[in-house]
């Protein structure tokens, strides 16, 4: 009994984690319409020439105001332009510029490990050359003393 | 004879050298690590900066190489012991090293923040001095035998040059060049910065080590091949 209770239990349990995700779904897709964007605004129909209605007049006002603030953002780029904003030219160059430093970064940084590098080699080959030597000599030195 | 054969070398494996080829090549990869990802990019320069970061602790340990150089070949000239000198040629080679690491990453910085590769200004210019006199030490050093009047020419021109080291530090102070001095840092570049020099000096001292050695043994073989022949064997 205890066992089919605490099979029940388990199921129950399982099923409650099973569910858990399409809760988060549901939840998500509700917090997902609460913020959704609003639908997008259908292109409005041109106007009837004849009689211009209050929502037409809107409008005309509203083209108005564009046009105007095309107006003052292109004035205010011009304006930038001469203030010494960067345009696209100097925009590249400053891009150049920026591979320039990474290239001579890797550069330097290649010299330092070169440098202790060829300086370990030498040291190493020099080394190995002296030991020889040494090792050469050693045995002359016991065969003299040998001989002596 | 047997106790130049038994004083020997030093075996090349030897449990101190491992140590510090290990602390060194630890070092260096932490020294990238902190050098290119934990140091703050600087705004003006960007990214060429972070040369600095092993410019100017080899520009210090090229300072010290030559030094060293001149003290032991001052001890030298004194007791005439060919242990200083071994020393001192050792310092100046090491020192050397560091200054073609400093007259190489220089240029290059200089190129990519002056927009040029290098300017006749004081520091340069009396680095660049500095620099070929323990060259002209190396070339008559490494070309010239390593006979005693050798030796001491050598000694006397270590000795000579090295004072222009406070001519290079000066040069900046004194003669008011384009090069930069008294750096303001941020705590993480002087951080990268100092724990740069650290590791350096670890690879200075492995390195220096290595030499050293090497010209004792060179020595030892010398001496070992003129009491052969002295004695006909």
């Amino acid at each position: 009994m205890n066992t089919l209770i605490r099979s029940a239990q388990r199921s129950g349990f399982i099923s409650c984690w099973l569910c858990a995700p399409l809760l988060l779904c549901a939840l998500s897709l509700s917090s997902y319409a609460d913020v959704a964007p609003p639908p997008q605004a259908t292109p409005l129909a041109e106007p009837a020439p004849a009689e211009p209605s209050a929502s037409t007049q809107e409008l005309e006002r509203l083209k108005a105001e564009l046009k105007e603030l095309r107006a003052k953002m292109s004035e205010a780029e011009t304006a930038r332009a001469a203030q010494g904003a960067p345009t696209d030219k100097e925009l590249a160059k400053e891009q150049r510029l920026e591979e320039l430093r990474y290239k001579h970064l890797w550069i330097a940084y290649s010299v330092v490990w070169l440098v202790i590098f060829f300086f370990l080699r030498s040291t190493w080959k020099r080394s190995e050359a002296v030991a020889a030597r040494l090792e050469e000599l050693k045995e002359r030195v016991k065969r003299a003393e040998g001989e002596g | 004879m047997s106790e130049l054969t038994s004083q020997g070398p030093v075996t090349r494996s030897s449990r101190a050298t491992m140590f510090w080829m290990a602390a060194a090549a630890i070092g260096m990869f932490l020294a990238h690590w902190l050098v290119f990802i934990y140091a703050p990019m600087e705004g003006t320069m960007r990214a060429v900066q972070r040369i600095f970061y092993f410019h100017l602790p080899s520009a210090w340990l090229c300072y010290i190489g030559f030094i060293m150089c001149a003290g032991s070949s001052l001890l030298y000239l004194l007791k005439q012991k060919s242990k200083h000198d071994a020393f001192a040629l050792a310092c100046a080679e090491v020192g050397l090293a560091f200054g073609v690491i400093v007259l190489t990453t220089g240029p290059l910085w200089a190129r990519a923040a002056w927009g040029v590769w290098w300017k006749w200004e004081p520091r340069l210019t009396t680095m660049a001095i500095l620099f070929l006199i323990f060259a002209c030490y190396w070339v008559i050093r490494s070309f010239g035998g390593d006979s005693p009047p050798v030796r001491k020419f050598g000694a006397v021109l270590a000795v000579l040059g090295a004072p222009n080291i406070v001519f290079v530090h000066i040069a900046v102070t004194r003669w008011r060049g384009d090069h930069p001095n008294n750096i303001q840092l941020e705590p993480e570049m002087r951080v990268v910065l100092y724990s740069c020099l650290l590791i350096f000096i670890v690879v200075y001292a492995l390195l220096l080590r290595l030499r050293f050695r090497v010209h004792m043994e060179e020595r030892t073989a010398s001496a070992l091949a003129r009491e052969l022949s002295r004695i006909g064997a």
